[in-house]
C-alpha cells in the first residue's frame, strides 16, 4: 500500500517547469533519498506534498488523499529553513505541538532535548543556529507520523551534527512510516537509505533500491549520482 | 483548532501590547493624582509638560502598536519563515486567516476599552468625590428629562454606527491582508508589491463606488438619494455602509484565501 | 562508531561478511545473544531494513536462529561454525593467491613464501606467549589457527 503517490504530477512556475509529469509511488517502512542537484525539483515535490504549492496538472496523494488539513495531521515536515518564532521558547513550542498534533510525543521530545542539554526556557532568539536546527529536527521526529518529509536536513551542518541527525532518523524508524530525505549530499546519507529517487530537471531519472543499485552498477550511489549528473 | 489558533495570537499580541496597556493606565492614574494633590506650581512647568508628553506618547504608541501588530502578525507569521510552521498545521487556510482577523478585532476592542479606562481613571482621580457624585446626579436628571423615543433612537443610531465602524475596520484589515497575500506573488520587492496592490484596490474601489452612486442616483434608490439630500434619518446611509463593508469583507476574504491556499509562494 | 563501507558492494553483503567474521571468530560466541536489529543498525549507521536483510541471510545459512520472544542467538552447531570458518578462510586465501599470481608468482613460490612467513609468525607468537604467561585465551571464543 502506497503512502505517497504522484500521478502525472506537473508543476510550472510561469514558463519554468519544475516537475514534469512525474509518476512515483512510495511505501511505508522505507527511508527514501530524494536526490538531485539544486533546482531539480526536490523542494517543489515536498512542498506539493504539504499543500504549500498546488499542482499545475496531475495529482499528489498522501495516504490516498489530496494534501490538506487531514494529511498535514499525518505528515511531519522539516523545511530547509529556520521556522521557529523567535519570541517562543522550547517549552512553549512543545505545548504548541501538543496542542495541534495528536501524534506528538512530548516525552520523547523532552528526553531528546535534555540529552542535548538544551534549556527549555531559552527563547529561540538566544539559541545558536545549530541548536535551533536540532530543536527543529527533534520536534519533527517526535511525532508519530505516517510520512516524514525532511528537506535537506544535513546541508550546512558540521560532521558531529550530521551524525546526530542520521542517528535520530535511524532510531525513529518505524515500519509504518515513510521517511523522505531530500539531499544533494548522498555519500553521507547513503547507508541510511532503502531507496533512491534521482530527480533531474523535473524528471525522475531513476527509482531503485540502494543496494540493488550498488550491485548493478558496481558503484556507490554517490559515485553513480556523479556519473548521472556529470557536467 | 480555531480557538487554539486564536489563543496563540492572543499570546503573541499580548506579550507586546499588555505592558503598554499597563504603562498607559498607570500613567493616567499618576497624572490624575498629581493634578489633584500637588500644588499648581509643581506641574505647571517643564516637569508637567514632560509627564503629559510621555502620557500622549504612550497612548499613541499603544494605538499604533495595535495597528502594526494586526498587520505584522499576518505578514510575519503566515508569509515569513514562520509560515512553514503555520501552514504545516492540520488546520484549514480559512482558519489561519480567521484567527488573525479575530485576534486583531479583539485587541482593537481591548485597546478601545483601555483608552476609555484611561479617561475614567483621569476623571475619577482629578475630580474630588463630591463633585463627581454631583456630576453623575446631574447626568441622571438630564437623561430622565430626555424623550424615551429619542433615547431609543439615539442608542439605535449609536449601535448602528458602532457596527459600521467595526465592519469598515474589518474590511480595511482584510484589504491589507489581501494586498499582502497578492503582493507575495512577486518574486522580489514583495512589500512594494503589496503597497501597490493596496492602492490598486483603492482605485478600483473608488471607480466602482462612483459607478454605484451614479446608478443609485439614476435609479432613485432611497439610500443614495438620502446621501445626496442629507435628510433627517441617517439609517439608509448606515445600512448601505454596512452592506458595502460586508461585500468588501467577502471579496477580500476570498482573495486572501485564494492566494494563500492556491498560490502560496513562501520564500 | 559507525561502520565503514566500501563502494560498489551492496551494504547488506558487507554487513553479512562482517557478522560472519565476528561469529566465526567468536566475537559473538556460540549460543550468545545478538543485539536487536534496531540497536545494531543504529551502531552501524545503516538502514534497519538493510540490517534486517543481513540477519535474514545469517538465519538462512543456519548461523543464527531466532526465538520469537527473546531475540536472535548464534548457533551452537559446531559443524556450521566450522563451515563458515572454512568458507571465510577460503575467501581470504583465494584473494591472497589471486593477488600474488597477479604479481607473477607461481604455485611453488607462493607456497614457499607462505610457509616461510607462517613459521616466522607463529614462532614470534609463541615466544610472546612465553614472555606473557598471564594472558590466557578463552578456548571457546578464540579461533585457533589451523595447524597444517
Amino acid at each position: 500500500m502506497s503512502v505517497l503517490e504522484c500521478r502525472n504530477l506537473t508543476k510550472k512556475y510561469g514558463n519554468l517547469t519544475a516537475l514534469d509529469n512525474i509518476d512515483l509511488t512510495l511505501e511505508p517502512g522505507r527511508i527514501v533519498g530524494l536526490v538531485g542537484p539544486n533546482g531539480s525539483g526536490k523542494t517543489t515535490l515536498i512542498k506539493l506534498a504539504q499543500h504549500m504549492l498546488t499542482p499545475t496538472e496531475g495529482q499528489i496523494l498522501i495516504g490516498g488523499a489530496e494534501p490538506g488539513p487531514w494529511t498535514k495531521g499525518m505528515v511531519s515536515y522539516l523545511p530547509d529553513r529556520d521556522f521557529l518564532p523567535s519570541w517562543m521558547n522550547v517549552d512553549s513550542l512543545l505545548h504548541f505541538y501538543m496542542d495541534f498534533y495528536q501524534d506528538f510525543d512530548p516525552d520523547r521530545a523532552r528526553q531528546m532535548l535534555e540529552s542535548l542539554g538544551i534549556d527549555p526556557r531559552m527563547t529561540f532568539k538566544k539559541l545558536s543556529k545549530g541548536t535551533r536546527e536540532k530543536v527543529q529536527l527533534i520536534m519533527t521526529m517526535s511525532r508519530k507520523a505516517s510520512v516524514y518529509l525532511l528537506d535537506e536536513p544535513i546541508a550546512g551542518v558540521d560532521p558531529a551534527a550530521r551524525d546526530y541527525i542520521l542517528r535520530t532518523i535511524i532510531s525513529s524508524y518505524s515500519e509504518n512510516a515513510l521517511v523522505l530525505i531530500s539531499t544533494h549530499l548522498i555519500a553521507d546519507v547513503e547507508p541510511v537509505l532503502d531507496e533512491v529517487v534521482f530527480l533531474k530537471q523535473g524528471h525522475i531519472e531513476l527509482h531503485e533500491n540502494a543496494d540493488a543499485l550498488r550491485e548493478r552498477t558496481g558503484m556507490s550511489v554517490d559515485g553513480y549520482f556523479r556519473e548521472v549528473y556529470k557536467c | 483548532m480555531l480557538t487554539k489558533l486564536i489563543g496563540y495570537e492572543m499570546k503573541a499580541f499580548g506579550r507586546i501590547i499588555l505592558p503598554l496597556y499597563a504603562a498607559t493606565l498607570g500613567m493616567s492614574f499618576l497624572i490624575g493624582l498629581g493634578v489633584r494633590f500637588l500644588p499648581e506650581e509643581a506641574y505647571n512647568n517643564f516637569f508637567g509638560a514632560t509627564v503629559i508628553m510621555i502620557f500622549s506618547v504612550l497612548i499613541i504608541s499603544t494605538m499604533v502598536m495595535t495597528g502594526i501588530l494586526c498587520v505584522q502578525r499576518f505578514y510575519q507569521n503566515l508569509l515569513g519563515n514562520e509560515g512553514y510552521l503555520m501552514f504545516s498545521l492540520p488546520v484549514g487556510t480559512h482558519q489561519l486567516i480567521l484567527s488573525k482577523i479575530l485576534a486583531s478585532l479583539i485587541w482593537t476592542f481591548l485597546g478601545s476599552v483601555t483608552a476609555l479606562c484611561t479617561g475614567l481613571i483621569l476623571a475619577v482621580t482629578v475630580v474630588p468625590y463630591r463633585d463627581l457624585i454631583g456630576a453623575v446626579r446631574i447626568l441622571g436628571i438630564k437623561l430622565s428629562e430626555l424623550d424615551v423615543q429619542m433615547m431609543v433612537n439615539g442608542m439605535g443610531s449609536l449601535f448602528l454606527w458602532i457596527v459600521v465602524g467595526v465592519l469598515s475596520f474589518t474590511a480595511m484589515l482584510m484589504q491589507i491582508y489581501a494586498s499582502l497575500a497578492i503582493g507575495h506573488q512577486w518574486s522580489s520587492h514583495r512589500i512594494l508589491g503589496s503597497v501597490l496592490t493596496y492602492f490598486g484596490i483603492n482605485t478600483i474601489k473608488g471607480i466602482l463606488s462612483g459607478l454605484l452612486v451614479n446608478i443609485g442616483i439614476q435609479t432613485g434608490l432611497p439610500g443614495f438619494i438620502m446621501t445626496q439630500t442629507g435628510q433627517e434619518s441617517l439609517v439608509p446611509v448606515q445600512v448601505s455602509a454596512v452592506c458595502m463593508a460586508l461585500v468588501l469583507i467577502v471579496v477580500f476574504s476570498y482573495l486572501t484565501w485564494y492566494f494563500l491556499d492556491r498560490k502560496l509562494n513562501l520564500e | 562508531m559507525k561502520w565503514q563501507f566500501e563502494n560498489g558492494i551492496p551494504i547488506y553483503l558487507q554487513i553479512l561478511r562482517k557478522m560472519r567474521t565476528e561469529i566465526a571468530s567468536g566475537a559473538y560466541p556460540p549460543g550468545g545473544k545478538l543485539p536487536p536489529v534496531r540497536e545494531l543498525a543504529l551502531e552501524a549507521g545503516v538502514n534497519p531494513n538493510t540490517m534486517q536483510r543481513a540477519f535474514a541471510e545469517l538465519e538462512r545459512d543456519g548461523l543464527v536462529f531466532s526465538q520469537r520472544t527473546s531475540g536472535r542467538f548464534v548457533t551452537e552447531d559446531e559443524e556450521a561454525l566450522r563451515q563458515i570458518r572454512r568458507s571465510l578462510s577460503e575467501e581470504i586465501i583465494n584473494e591472497l593467491c589471486t593477488r600474488l599470481t597477479h604479481l607473477g608468482m607461481g604455485r611453488e613460490e607462493i607456497r614457499a613464501a607462505v610457509d616461510a612467513w607462517a613459521s616466522g609468525y607463529f614462532l614470534s607468537a609463541e615466544s610472546e606467549k612465553e614472555t606473557k604467561p598471564e594472558r590466557e585465551l578463552s578456548p571457546e571464543n578464540e579461533i585457533k589457527p589451523k595447524e597444517s
